[in-house]
């Protein structure tokens, strides 16, 4: 299963590599390979996502190197291992980034006609990328990737986007490097003090190795536990190593999020996007971010956590808040859309820094959640925009008349956007507001609110763009009729099969989380169970200190000298 | 679990399972989904008859008698688990996490709630096979009812806090695509949103009181909840706890696992969840200040309001104040009471002036609410209960009367209508059933039900004077009640056809004058004291049901019920008496104008015409200044996108005159090769080629070194 793991991660860079190799290609054939890359990604990660064993805490399908440790050799002098992997959090994203990746080349499937081997190479490649930072088990390969990312987003906005494209990709690019090597700067970090605090020393840069670790040097600053309110010790409360630390991780994923007021890069970069890349922006590359919040700032300095937690909370709620506000200002449909993330990212994150297992567990399946659901929206964002070249909400009305199969699409994503209970929303939303009101009731209730803005821009939206008297731009109205001859819907042409093939997926995943959320649900607690732990009010009984070694197992690996779990009060 | 528990699941399920076929078999079934969907609730009707027979054996065989535990039938199943799975901690300890059941608790009440929902359901079912004919979108409407039917049953029967908001949503979401069933006209539109986003304002509060519960005592179950915050007598145990005052928890199992002593809950914070919880009442209840939504609700095809938007899912809301009763601290029950009482008042007022008479019925409705609130809130939960029941006849009676009218004339302005007694007879003679019900005709259904709201109210005043106004609110609004509606029917059936569309007029076909008389029936006799069930004694057999049982006995109005009839009959008189002066069907009867009245009382009746202005004030208040905050947020943040790409190129700018001291820097260097490199990829994107991005790239690269540098020197010292 190691290789399989490591043929799918590589499999869309190959596609890309053939397809960057031959820029001459017509874009039938070009569009068409990309879909049968992207199918058989996706069919390998179900058979990852079949073979995968709920019970294990740790990361399976990595390879077991010589030494007994996970993965290969790859600069053994430094540390360095070639280790891939997946654990129940990372697994669902991996699947996630597999499926948006076929959304998103059905949604080019029409609008891309110049350079289209191009842009289907940068969006395999991006998906090399994303699937491969999911599934880095090692500090160093998990960075490489998360740069990498970049390059193919930056391009497929700056080559593919709109009017403003290369504001837009210069924007983003710089303020997510400038965060990230801020977030390298963390991690050397957390390498260093491991290697300063073992003895004998350990450089090593896994991360399951560092999770568990950490924990257990002996290091009073480093288990020093100082909060806001600690005004009058001797030092002020952030000149704690893992409050430090936790800020240069802070820089890169935070940006990364976004949260306010980080994520002004955001909406410019989603109206210029093309359709496919916001999908990946909004439905994998957020993301990343709370991936990285939660691997790292929460799972290796919990104490940091812990003390900031006051921070990422205001930080959350305002984020839910203005995020909310300000999609409820905007008249183009794409812009709402990516406001409307903002507010959603604030949820995801006060899920998790509500620092107890009933917030965590919701803030990580409203990830996936909220990659489907905003995924599926800019898809028929697309969708709109391919046949009337306008988003704004003003130019547009009653579009069920004309489109009523995108419109149910639309409808059912923007519910379970808005946390209808049924639909996949819900089970994220509602364990992340209680668990917040377990950790802080006053943060849970200003985010309450943001419940009710949430659904006032959707609804305003569905208003304005679904229901109503039909309006359309007048340029597409009867005009059109000429050139579409076969087409007996007035203007425009009726939902294609790849639109439908693209969006149905998703449409199925709204409905079947939101009704029947326990398959998810299982993978993803486990591994959640230590980082929850390390939270519990009641200080667990310390465990033995035992060196960083790995059990294997037939299928997969356990948790390095993982520590039985002890509930303890709250 | 009991056979009766599946019978009660299934009654859930047959119309959700309904409401999946009409979805996906929709197109080959076309209009025949409707039977599909009135077959299914049909079905749950019957379901819930078995049950209420079987559940009132089991409770005669068992001999109720005060103090004995009442028969419940429950059972859930877990449907989402968070956290890890922790064996040893009971269940419901604060320090568990979450775990979300699809629980059903059924007890008399559910019973009865049941019955009647599914029974209003398949009446109004049956009137829309005929209403809705010639609809354009005629399956999926009776697709939608399905799910609400689907929901509503849920809500009544969930044994938690968590099924029971999740069930609130559905139902909320149903009455929003159900209100903007024609959404072409953009009118619909809005009202279904403004009923969703006023009933989210409630919902937020009723997220709050459910958070703050369970993060207090650790569980969503709403038995194990009351049976916590009351003592064995239904009394609060409240202690003063270094200087603050607490609620002590009863369940003896839980301690507090943290410190060991018994759990407890700050007062203050179980006023505030009380509240919470209410103001999701107040929601769905459409009670002041959010009883907004419900007018415009009527939007909504007509079957729609009768089953949803007056019978059932605007009864949720005090449902729910009945079910958590014992969460509600003194002060929760006075605002409660406050609040149904300024409901009803405002509401009826504005039921007086109104010329649709859809409207009338709308706002009748949400004064009826008020009257079970206030009820409620004055500790007569039984009395409020019977009154959700009775009203949820006689109203729905009304609704379909009026859109039996509405066929026949298309119009619901009354002053274009008259004279339709001698046209449509069976619609008339019912509707005047439920008119004489809603004004408390006595041996009328709502006779009873409200001569026990004012009995509770009386009672309460009489302990508390000081609270007159709690029995002066009810008094007047149940004269205001009589008037209204006597002014409707009076309007519509009695006189002569003011219009040419009145005087053609007919009765429409069977299926619309047959769920007329089903509901006749209740409408008339719900409250006979007759019995076949081990209920004796002269109170009405449904409120003894009701009282079975309760988790706080309900306040025993005693001699003071002969007062309260009294007071009852007499305010009927002088509103039927005003109603006859006013609008009576003789020329004879008529001693007092209406235009005069209002010519006379201008500013009030122009103050009544336009509902108080609360629209008005709401759009001022509320709505206009959020938008200006949103559009300034939304102004603010595209400046700031601005500004922060205009201030990397100020930086830049500045660093580049410093730029030939690094050329020879390694790192530009470096960075130069990875930026050729990527330039080499892209041979198109010349525009990259200006020169920013490398010095972009070179103060990030710099930056970062001496980051670098710094942090070796800190951790490594």
């Amino acid at each position: 299963m190691a290789f399989l793991l490591v043929f799918t991660v590589l499999l869309p860079l190959v596609g890309s590599l053939i397809l960057f190799g031959s820029p001459h290609l017509p874009t039938r054939t070009a569009r068409s390979f990309a879909l049968a890359i992207t199918l058989v990604t996706m069919a390998l990660s179900l058979a990852l996502l079949a073979a995968f064993r709920p019970e294990v805490v740790g990361a399976q399908f990595a390879f077991a190197g010589s030494d007994g440790k996970i993965g290969l050799g790859w600069l053994p002098r430094y540390g360095v291992r070639f280790a891939l992997g997946l654990d129940g959090i990372s697994l669902w994203l991996f699947a996630l980034t597999s499926l948006l990746m076929i959304t998103s080349v059905f949604a080019s499937w029409e609008s891309v006609t110049e350079r289209a081997p191009a842009h289907y190479g940068l969006l395999l490649a991006l998906q090399t990328g994303l699937l491969g930072l999911f599934a880095s088990l090692d500090v160093v390969l998990f960075y490489i990737f998360f740069e990498f990312t970049l390059i193919p987003l930056f391009f497929l906005i700056g080559l593919y986007g709109g009017p403003e494209r290369r504001r837009a990709s210069v924007t983003f690019f710089l303020y997510t490097l400038a965060g990230s090597l801020l977030t390298l700067l963390g991690v050397i970090a957390l390498v260093a003090v491991y290697y300063q605090h073992t003895n004998p020393h350990i450089l090593t840069f896994s991360i399951p190795e560092l999770t568990e670790g950490l924990k257990q040097i002996q290091w009073d600053e480093w288990t020093t536990a100082r909060t806001w309110g600690d005004w009058k010790a001797d030092k002020p409360f952030w000149m704690t190593p893992q409050v430090l630390i936790f800020m240069l991780l802070f820089a890169g994923f935070a940006i990364k999020v976004p949260l306010f007021p980080f994520h002004t890069w955001l909406p410019l970069a989603h109206v210029e996007a093309p359709t496919a890349g916001s999908i990946l922006l909004a439905g994998v590359m957020l993301k990343v971010g709370s991936y990285g919040f939660l691997r790292f700032n929460m799972a290796m300095t919990p104490i940091g956590a812990q003390a900031l937690m006051p921070l990422m909370a205001t930080l959350s709620v305002i984020g839910i808040l203005y995020g909310a506000l300000a999609a409820l200002a905007q008249t183009d449909v794409k812009r709402l859309v990516a406001y409307s993330s903002v507010s959603h990212m604030g949820f995801i994150i006060l899920g998790l820094f509500s620092l107890n297992s009933t917030g965590i567990d919701g803030a990580v399946i409203q990830m996936i959640n909220h990659g489907i659901t905003t995924g599926a929206l800019f898809a028929c964002v697309g969708v709109i925009y391919e046949r009337y070249h306008t988003r704004e909400m003003s130019e547009l009305s009653g579009l069920w008349k004309r489109l009523p199969l995108w419109a149910f699409f639309f409808i059912l994503a923007s519910l379970g956007s808005a946390a209808l209970p049924g639909l996949n929303g819900f089970v994220g939303e509602f364990p992340i507001l209680l668990g917040m009101f377990r950790a802080d009731r006053i943060y849970a209730i200003l985010a309450t609110l943001g419940m009710i803005l949430g659904a006032y821009y959707l609804l305003l939206m569905l208003q304005k763009v679904v229901f109503g008297p039909l309006k359309e731009p007048a340029s597409h109205g009867h005009h059109h009729d000429a050139h579409d001859a076969g087409s007996s819907h007035g203007g425009v042409r009726p939902v294609g099969w790849h639109e439908i093939a693209g969006l149905t997926p998703l449409m199925v995943l709204i409905v079947l989380i939101g009704v029947y959320p326990k398959p998810f649900l299982d993978r993803i607690k486990p591994p959640l169970v230590p980082i929850a732990a390390q939270f519990d009010r009641a200080p667990a009984p310390a465990p033995a200190p035992t060196p960083a070694t790995v059990a294997a197992g037939p299928g997969g690996f356990a948790a390095p000298g993982a520590a039985p779990i002890t509930i303890i009060g709250d | 679990m009991t056979w009766q528990l599946g019978l009660y699941a299934t009654a859930i399920l047959v119309p959700l399972i309904a409401f999946v076929v009409q979805l996906a078999a929709g197109r080959r079934l076309g209009h025949r989904t409707a039977y599909v969907a009135t077959a299914a609730i049909g079905l749950s009707f019957v379901l819930s008859l078995v049950g209420f027979v079987s559940y009132f054996a089991e409770v005669a065989r068992s001999r109720p008698h005060h103090g004995a535990s009442p028969v419940v039938w429950r059972g859930d199943l877990s449907w989402v688990g968070l956290g890890p799975s922790v064996p040893g901690l009971p269940a419901s300890s604060p320090g568990r996490p979450l775990e979300l059941r699809l629980g059903l608790d059924v007890d008399n009440l559910t019973v009865l709630m049941f019955l009647m929902v599914t029974f209003v359901a398949t009446v109004v079912h049956v009137f829309a096979l005929a209403y809705m004919r010639g609809d354009p979108r005629y399956s999926r409407f009776f697709a939608y009812l399905s799910l609400f039917c689907a929901s509503m049953l849920a809500l009544v029967a969930s044994s938690n806090l968590f099924f029971v908001f999740a069930a609130w949503e559905l139902v909320g979401f149903c009455s929003y695509l159900l209100i903007g069933h024609w959404h072409e006209e953009i009118a619909n539109v809005d009202a279904a949103s403004k009923a969703f986003l006023v009933n989210r304002v409630g919902d937020v509060g009723m997220l709050v009181g459910l958070g703050l519960l369970w993060a207090n005592l650790g569980t969503l179950d709403i038995r194990t909840i009351n049976d916590q915050i009351r003592d064995g007598d239904g009394q609060l145990n409240v202690a003063t706890v270094e200087g603050s005052s607490v609620v002590e928890l009863r369940n003896p199992g839980a301690v507090d696992i943290a410190t060991g002593l018994p759990r407890r809950i700050g007062y203050g914070l179980l006023v505030v969840a009380g509240l919470g919880l209410f103001a999701g009442c107040v929601g769905k209840s459409a009670q002041f200040p959010l009883h907004v939504w419900l007018p415009d609700a009527m939007a909504g095809p007509t079957p729609v309001s009768a089953l949803i938007h007056a019978a059932t899912m605007v009864a949720a809301g005090v449902y729910l104040v009945a079910r958590v009763f014992p969460v509600f601290t003194p002060e929760v029950l006075l605002t409660i009471a406050y609040t149904g009482g300024i409901t009803l008042f405002i509401a009826g007022s504005i039921a007086m002036v109104q010329a649709d008479f859809k409207k009338v019925l709308a706002y009748s409705t949400v004064s009826q609410l008020g009257f079970m609130m206030i009820a409620l809130g004055v500790g007569g939960r039984s009395a409020g209960l019977f009154h959700l029941m009775t009203h949820a006849c006689f109203k729905a009676l009304l609704f379909l009367g009026a859109g039996s009218v509405y066929h026949a004339v298309h119009t619901y302005e009354m002053p274009a209508l008259g004279g339709l007694y001698r046209r449509m007879r069976t619609t008339a003679l019912t509707m005047l059933a439920a008119t004489m019900a809603i004004s408390g005709v006595p041996l009328f259904s709502g006779f009873y039900s409200k001569d026990a709201i004012l009995a509770s109210t009386l009672h309460f005043v009489m302990g508390q004077p000081e609270h007159i106004l709690l029995f002066l609110l009810p008094a007047v609004g149940a004269a205001i009640t009589a008037f209204y509606m006597f002014r409707l029917w009076f309007l519509i059936f009695a006189g002569q056809p003011r219009s040419p569309a009145a005087s053609r007029a007919s009765e429409g076909e069977r299926l619309l004058t047959w769920p007329l008389i089903a509901l006749a029936v209740p409408t008339v006799a719900l409250g006979w004291p007759v019995t076949i069930l081990p209920f004796f004694g002269f109170e009405p057999i449904l409120e003894r049901m009701l009282e079975y049982g309760e988790p706080i006995e309900s306040i025993d109005p005693g001699g003071v019920q002969w007062w309260a009839m009294g007071a009852s009959v007499l305010v009927l008189s002088v509103g039927f008496g005003l109603g006859a002066l006013y609008y009576g069907p003789w020329i004879a009867w008529r001693r007092l104008d209406p235009k005069k009245t209002a010519h006379r009382f201008g500013p009030i009746h122009e103050f009544l015409a336009r509902k108080w202005y609360f629209d008005e004030l709401y759009r001022a208040v509320l709505v206009a200044p959020t938008l200006a905050i949103a559009r300034a947020i939304g102004w603010t943040d595209r400046r700031a996108i601005d500004g922060a790409v205009d201030g990397v190129a100020w930086i830049t700018e500045r660093f580049s005159r410093f730029e030939g001291v690094f050329d020879r820097v390694a790192i530009d260097r470096l960075v130069g090769l990875i930026a050729r490199g990527v330039y080499a990829t892209g041979d198109r994107a010349r525009w990259l080629q200006n020169g920013s991005l490398p010095t972009y790239l070179m103060v990030l690269a710099v930056a970062v070194v001496g980051l670098f540098a710094a942090m070796f020197a800190w951790i490594l010292a």
